[in-house]
């Protein structure tokens, strides 16, 4: 009997790059054998893992994702990928969009949400989404630069405030005090 | 054109041993297309890192399910071993290795039995289970335990093996592999069974391969795919060859899991045989720190275990992808265009288990 001994690689790769290496790991003919989740200092870290049939190297394509960032489904390429990927929705909230089969939430009967996400991963994507909601709301909020031109003071860009935030009192200062919270919260 | 219609199957249904269920859209008694939906006894196993140390995940990785449950402890014991740097001593790794083909015998028995029963063969089924006694005798006498042994812990094995278990174990390998015989002719002799299974539910190996299936399953499609060849554990050390076939019908996947009995009971022999002398476990010193990815065969398939750890005693994340979740695509894929008639026989063959995927 020959022993294989087979390699295992990993590739980190930013998620721009996600559905061109599949694409490319599709083409090689390597069967997509799962893809895991995991909360890593306040990010998702998903892995992709391919293996050939007949060497049975294993290549595992790592991805760095924002607790609020949206993912790509790879279903094009893999179609049986979706009950992976309706699995690590479910389980640790990682928002993935355009799943080929998507259960939206019933695939696994629970009632916790995102239960397989920690403590501290969930409370930072809590503050994470409460800045961008903020920060969505503020440049909803903004006058038209045409009404300001006439006469009126401008309102400064969402940037600036942040800035002005730190000296003195202005609208950036709610986001900087849950920042502050956050740092010195001991979460 | 018949009128289209959703026959909801399962999660209780006669054939199902765990409940999984299956909407299935028909037209003349045809399936036209299989949604599964899982998630019924979800129970969250692997979000327990977080308040179990990582010597005391061995018994939580264990429980994952009753019938896979030796597997499930040394996949996780030898993941954790990898990212510690640890020698598990030789004569654990044969250990390990007979355990292992013991544990894989009594699933698959298991699994004719209840094979026997979705088509009706009632004697057939009893007749199976009453081989898997002894099976589970054997490691009640080595172990103490019938399905959940909790042999394993990181570093190596608590149990060892004396002269007389050895003795006890060949006899009654002896004494299976007579029975097994009997039941074999039944099995590919007998025209009610070959009714049942010849040309049901044909996967080619192309599809197995597309679809991600894995062992007994896929090699009954023609896919010489099967981890213990990359040499884990004792499997090294052992002489066999992956059974496979080509049909990639029910017929097959019974062909190789009873094939895959005797081979269990070779290398079983030859692990006996061979069995090393030396210590059965070695002190595991500091806490896990980086990640690991370890593949085994379990009875139903290639299973996988992920751990990662940041240097504490609690792992950051653990994950086990087992085979009946990687077969789930291939089943849906293998029903349509079957008889609704056929449905039950057709799940059973790949040996589902439920508890395993939902962990």
């Amino acid at each position: 009997m020959t022993v294989i001994n087979p390699v295992q690689k990993y590739e980190d790769i930013p998620l721009s790059e996600l559905l061109v290496t599949v694409m490319r790991k599709r083409q090689q003919n390597l069967r997509l054998i799962q893809i895991c989740c995991a909360a890593v200092n306040n990010q998702y870290e998903v892995l992709y893992s391919f293996t050939d049939d007949d060497t049975y190297e294993m290549t595992n394509v790592r991805v760095m994702v924002g607790l609020n960032e949206t993912i790509p489904s790879i279903c094009d390429s893999y179609p049986y990928a979706n009950y992976y990927e309706n699995e690590m929705s479910e389980l640790f909230g990682l928002s993935i969009e355009m799943i080929d089969g998507d259960y939206h939430g019933r695939f696994y009967r629970i009632n916790e949400k995102e239960p397989l996400l920690n403590k501290k991963a969930k409370k930072a994507k809590e503050v994470e989404a409460e800045e961008i909601r903020a920060a969505a709301e503020e440049a909803a909020h903004m006058p038209d630069i045409s009404e300001t031109a006439e006469g009126g003071e401008a309102t400064p860009a969402p940037a600036d405030q942040k800035a002005a935030g730190e000296q003195a009192d202005g609208a950036g200062i709610r986001i900087i005090h849950k920042k502050d919270e956050k740092e010195g919260g001991g979460e | 054109m018949g009128k289209k219609s959703v026959i909801p199957f399962g999660p209780q249904h006669p054939v199902l041993p765990e409940p999984i269920h299956l909407d299935l859209v028909v037209e003349d008694e045809v399936v036209e297309e299989a949604i599964p939906n899982i998630g019924f006894i979800h129970r969250g196993l692997e979000g327990l890192v977080e308040k179990r140390d990582f010597n005391e995940m061995v018994y939580v990785a264990e429980r994952t399910c009753g019938i896979c449950s030796f597997g499930h402890g040394m996949g996780y014991c030898e993941a954790v071993e990898q990212i510690m740097n640890v020698e598990v001593p030789e004569r654990a790794r044969f250990l390990r290795t007979i355990w292992m083909e013991l544990a894989r015998m009594h699933s698959h028995l298991l699994w004719m039995g209840l094979t026997a029963d979705a088509f009706g063969f009632e004697s057939l089924f009893y007749e199976c289970w009453r081989i898997r006694e002894h099976v589970l005798d054997m490691l009640e006498h080595t172990t103490g335990g019938r399905l959940i042994f909790s042999v394993n812990q990181v570093g190596g094995v608590h149990r060892d093996l004396n002269e007389d278990q050895i003795r006890y174990i060949k006899d009654n390998l002896d004494k299976i592999e007579e029975d097994m015989k009997n039941v074999e002719k039944t099995f590919f002799g007998d025209a009610s069974v070959q009714k049942r299974t010849r040309g049901i539910g044909v996967l080619t190996k192309q599809e197995a391969h597309d679809l991600g299936a894995a062992g007994p399953f896929a090699r009954a499609s023609g896919l010489k795919y099967d981890m213990r060849l990359t040499g884990y554990e004792a499997y090294g050390k052992l002489d066999f060859e992956p059974i496979i076939s080509t049909e990639g019908d029910c017929y097959a996947r019974i062909l190789v899991r009873t094939k895959e009995i005797f081979q269990s009971i070779q290398l079983v022999r030859q692990a006996l045989d061979m069995l090393p002398a030396g210590d059965l476990n070695v002190p595991v010193k500091g806490m896990p720190n980086g990640e690991a990815m370890v593949r085994i065969e379990q009875p139903r398939g290639e299973a996988i275990y992920y751990v990662h750890g940041e240097n504490t005693r609690f792992l950051n994340r653990f994950r086990i992808r087992t085979p009946t979740f990687a077969n789930l695509p291939a089943l849906c894929k293998m029903l349509q265009g079957a008889n609704y008639a056929d449905v039950g026989i057709l799940v059973v063959s790949i040996d589902p288990c439920i508890s395993c995927t939902e962990r």
